[in-house]
Formats: structure tokens, sequence, C-alpha cells
């Protein structure tokens, strides 16, 4: 009877520590990153520039296509819903709300994990924030309404923001304002790539230039313009930035 | 070799072991959010209002409309630390300032009328514009406001992290240490919601607890007569006395003021209106329309009556109307009627005061 009973005991507390184990030994495994890895972090990271050069905020040095000289105060936006392509036409699909913002070196990256081995060729983001997120401030990390991308008499996020100043016709300094968002606003931007995920992070680059915001295919003349805040009655001004978006992102390189 | 009754018992071991083992793993699965020591706080719905839906997400509790009470008249949500919600929206009044606009901490006066704060659990949209979607949203604008309390999110949300009295609160509502916007937007949101308000005359008299005076009487007849007052198309008889819809009420032929016109998606149909505010407590909350043009109700009245103007928006139960079709007496009684919605109860209810 004794040796039963102690057969008994023996037994649960195996079964109970097996029972523990095995989880511990799941976590491991997915963290586990060995030399088969069959996939990466890919870290997508913006070099938001100016006509190729780095962006010094708060000096009236840059000139636009339409010869207007202007500053940037602030430059920010977000960055959703990334779909990378791959050679073989598969696609993968990532559901995030990123805020690039330049005055921010820790906010410039777009960390995607486990993005699986293989040849890219193609990578699809939007710009601004996607109607199921955008109409509601109760949500954290880059979407807390604190980061000043957020309108209250409006609900809804600012897609895309840059404030600054320019020097107008006439030789005065104006202020300079474009808040982009609405729902209409939401833009995809297709951009061809050229790397490959072998199972080690890797490093995406992508250029976001200024000039081409406010030049391809619509010349942005600020003289004509220097205060775009979606919700107010000029919306022509959103379509045409939409449209330009598509023009100012390109692929670097990867490492 | 086991005997049959002790293979049962090992076999019983066994099962008590494998159920508590994925006991413990359920157990472990419960948010650490999930709080034991919150209380349910118990909505009180009066006499005159109907349910209200609270999602579980948004649910109210006693330590949660205590924090939202505590921040709604704290102002340390203003940027000089002068000027709290409850600077404007004053208990007394139904929740609204007694003057045309209110003037924010840099004294520059706003562009329209506070709106009274009551029944807003009804409500779907917010500011006269209906530009806030949420009363959750709605709470972080007058914050950020430069004509109101001209703070940044980044600088309440720092100065009550840095406070241990809040940081203590809020841990308490939502169970995390680090407080942010969602937090307290929620908080003070919980807080408003509580602020109902539903026992008027008007109230008992619908359930035979009072009776109406000849004047009170007449006026509620030509409240509800379409060729007369036919106020109920936009201010719904009974429960909220609202709509909650846009409309112009023919207050200017060139409305000065946008209103819903500039919330997307811009519909030049939509130039010139305004939401239909509630009639309850309506005595409380003069001066009256989005502007705070009128000073009494017998002016408001009196411009449903002959004053108001042709615009290219006007609600068509207004334009359809002749001009002066109700008498001095008949304004009187109109007037005499909207005196009997007012709640008494909300301007000296202790849940609500500071």
């Amino acid at each position: 009877m004794r040796k039963i009973f102690f057969l008994l005991i023996s037994c649960l507390v195996i079964l109970l520590s097996v029972a523990c184990k095995k989880k511990k030994t799941t976590t491991t495994n997915s963290n586990n990153t060995n030399t088969e890895a069959t996939s990466a972090n890919v870290t997508l990271k913006l070099n938001n520039n100016i006509a190729n050069s780095a962006i010094n905020l708060g000096i009236i040095k840059y000139t636009n296509l339409a010869a207007n000289q202007y500053s940037v105060t602030a430059l920010k936006y977000y960055v959703s819903d990334i779909v990378l392509t791959k050679n073989d036409a598969s696609t993968i699909s990532i559901n995030t709300s990123t805020l690039i913002d330049v005055a921010d070196a820790s906010k410039q990256n777009i960390t995607l994990s486990n993005i699986p081995n293989g040849t890219y060729t193609n990578i699809k983001l939007h710009i601004g924030v996607p109607n199921s997120k955008n109409h509601t401030g109760l949500q954290e990390g880059d979407l807390d309404p604190m980061y000043s991308m957020f309108w209250t008499w409006n609900t809804g996020y600012i897609f895309f923001k840059h404030d600054g100043q320019f020097i107008d016709s006439l030789g005065a300094t104006k202020g300079l304002s474009f808040h982009l968002g609405t729902d209409a606003a939401y833009t995809a931007i297709s951009i061809p790539t050229n790397f490959s995920v072998n199972g080690i992070a890797k490093n995406v680059f992508l250029n976001f230039d200024l000039n081409k915001l406010y030049a391809s295919p619509n010349k942005m003349n600020f003289d004509f313009g220097n205060n775009h805040q979606s919700g107010t009655t000029d919306s022509a001004w959103i379509v045409q930035i939409s449209q330009n978006f598509i023009h100012s992102f390109s692929f670097d390189h990867a490492e | 070799m086991l005997s049959n009754f002790m293979r049962k018992l090992f076999l019983f071991f066994i099962a008590i072991t494998i159920i508590y083992a994925c006991k413990k793993d359920s157990e472990l699965a419960i948010p650490s959010t999930q709080n034991t020591s919150l209380t349910l706080y118990k909505l009180t719905i009066p006499l005159g209002l109907p349910p209200i839906y609270i999602p579980d997400s948004l649910k109210l509790t006693e330590q949660g409309v205590a924090l939202g009470k505590q921040l709604f008249y704290d102002p340390i949500l203003s940027a000089n630390g002068q000027m709290s919600c409850g600077s404007c929206h004053h208990q007394l009044h139904a929740f609204v300032d007694t003057g045309k606009l209110s003037i924010g901490i840099d004294g520059i006066a706003g562009t329209r009328n506070a709106m009274p704060l009551f029944n807003l659990a009804y409500a779907t949209n917010f500011f006269w514009d209906g530009g806030a979607t949420s009363i959750e949203n709605q709470v972080i604008g007058p914050i950020q406001n430069p004509v109101e309390m001209h703070s940044t999110l980044k600088n309440v949300i720092e100065k009550l992290n840095n406070n241990n009295g809040y940081k203590t609160k809020f841990k308490l509502v939502f169970g995390k240490s680090i407080i942010t916007t969602a937090m307290l937007m929620k908080a003070i949101a919980q807080f408003e919601k509580t602020i109902l308000s539903g026992n008027s005359k008007y109230d008992l008299y619908k359930v035979g607890k009072a009776t109406l005076t000849s004047h009170e009487a007449n006026g509620l007849n030509i409240f509800i007569d379409n060729n007369k007052g036919d106020c109920t198309h936009c201010h719904i008889l009974g429960s909220t006395f609202t709509d909650f819809d846009f409309k112009d009420n023919g207050l200017d032929s060139i409305p000065k003021d946008s209103g819903r016109y500039r919330i997307p998606p811009f519909l030049v149909s939509n130039i010139g209106k305004f939401k239909t505010p509630s009639l309850r407590n309506i005595e409380l909350t003069a001066p009256y329309m989005h502007d705070g043009r009128f000073k009494t109700l017998t002016e408001c009245v009196e411009h449903y009556n002959s004053g108001f103007k042709n615009s290219p928006n006007l609600d068509i139960n207004i334009a359809n109307k002749t001009k002066g079709r109700m008498s001095t007496q008949e304004v009187a009684d109109v007037v005499a009627f909207l005196k009997t919605l007012t709640d008494n109860s909300i301007t000296t209810n202790k849940n609500f005061a500071q």
C-alpha cells in the first residue's frame, strides 16, 4: 500500500513538472534563431530628406520646384498597413501604424518581425491611419493622441504634418502648414525594391524626398496656399498631395 | 498488480493533476488590468430617460467616476494650472458658462457658446458641429484648444505621471502604472456619463404626479402643434428632447460660422447647420444658440415665430412656416412650458459637485 502511495505521488510530481516544462520548451523554440532560420526581422529605415540632403529643422534653406524658399520645423507622418511582395508574387501583410518623426531619431524606423526568407520586389505602404483606427483616440503606442497628430475638433489622425516657414513672392516670411488627414486622404504607395531575406536581420533603406512631394505631378506653390488643413474648404490640395506622395518614396538599398 | 480500486484511484489522481494544470493556465490568462477591488458604478436612470447602453470596455466604476470627477475639477489640465473643465461648465447652470462665449486661459474668447453637460451618455457626437465622435474623443479637445485650456497632452500626461496621488488612482482604475492619454479620456468620460437629468416637472406630469398650469399646458399644446410651435420635429417630445441631428435654424441668411460643414465629408448642404440642443434645463443655460446671441427664452421662441431668416440650408419645417403665427401670449406660454423641463436636482446633486 505504502509503495503504491509513493508511486502515485511520484506520478503527480512527474506530471506537474512535465506540464510546466512543456510551456518553457515551446517558448525557447520560438525565440531560437539558429543558422537555419526561415525568417528574420526587417527594419525599414526612412531616410527623410530634401533633394538628397538631410533635413535641418528650423532653417529657411530649401527651395521647392516652384522656387519657394522654405524651412521645416516639424515633419511627421504615419505609415500603415505594409505589404511585401516576393518575386513569386506571394505577399506578406503587416497591419501596423508607425509614427515617423524627423525630430526624433528613434522614430524613423519600422521593424517588421519574422519576415520569411525570400527575394522581395515590392513594398506597398500607406501614408496615414486606416479607417478602422482613424475614429478614436483611445489607442496606445504611436497612436496615443499625445503626439500632436490627432484632431479633437474633428476626430481623426493627422496623417502627414509639415510645419515651417517660407518666403513669399514679396519677400515676407510667412508660416507654412500642411496638415493632411481624413479617410479619403489615406494613400497607398507602391515602391519597387530588390532585397532578399536569408534568416538574418536586414535593414531596408527607403528615401522620402519632401521636395518631390511638392513637385510631381502637381507643382505646389506656397504663394498660392501656405496653410493647408484637411477639413477646411480647399480640399483640392488633398488630392494633389496624395498623387504626389506616390512619387516621393523610393528604395535606396538594403544591408 | 494493482487492485481495481487502486487503478481507479490512480486514474483519478491523473485527472485531477491535468485539470489542475489546465485551470492554473486559464487563471494566468486573465489580463492584469482586471482589478477585483473595483466596484461597478450603479447608474440610476431618472424618471424621464431611457436605459443607457455602456460597452464593457468603457464600463463605469465607482473609482473611475471619482477619478474622472477629480480630473474634471482639477486645473492641472490647463497650461497655467488655473483652469479646469468646471471653470466653464458650472453645475449651478446645468454645466454651462453664463457668458456668451467662454474665455480661455490667455483671455481669448472662443467662437461658440459652452454646451451643457448632461445626458451625454445618450449622445454619439459632440461639440456644436458634432466633430468629436465619442465623449472620450471630446474630452481632450478643450484641454488643447488654444482659446480654452491651451495645454498639450504631452504636458498633461507628464504632469499626471509625476503626481503620486493620480498615479495610484489611475493604477487602481486601469491596472497600469503609466498613465496614458486613453486613460485620461476614459476617466473624465466616466464621470460625465453619470451626469443625468430627467426629473423635471414635465416628467412628473407625465406620470400623473404633477399638474401643469393653464399657461404651461397651453404652451405644451403649441409646442407640439405643427402649425404653431412645431418644436417637436427636432426637439423630440420627452426623453432627451433632441433628435441629435444638425439643423440650420435660420439665424443668418449667410451663416457666419459654417458649422457642420467643416466636418468631413464637407457637404455644402451642411453649411450653417448646428446640433439640436436638448431643451431640458433650458431655463438654466442662457444665453442661447451656438454663438450665445439670445439672452432669453422669449427671444429664442420669437426667433422661430418671426425672426428666422431664409438661408440655403434652412430647415424645411421652419422654411414652410408663416411668420408671426404665434401671438405674444402663445410665445409666453411656450416659454412657460419650457420652464417645466427644469430639473433642479442637477444643480444640487452632490455626486456632480466639486
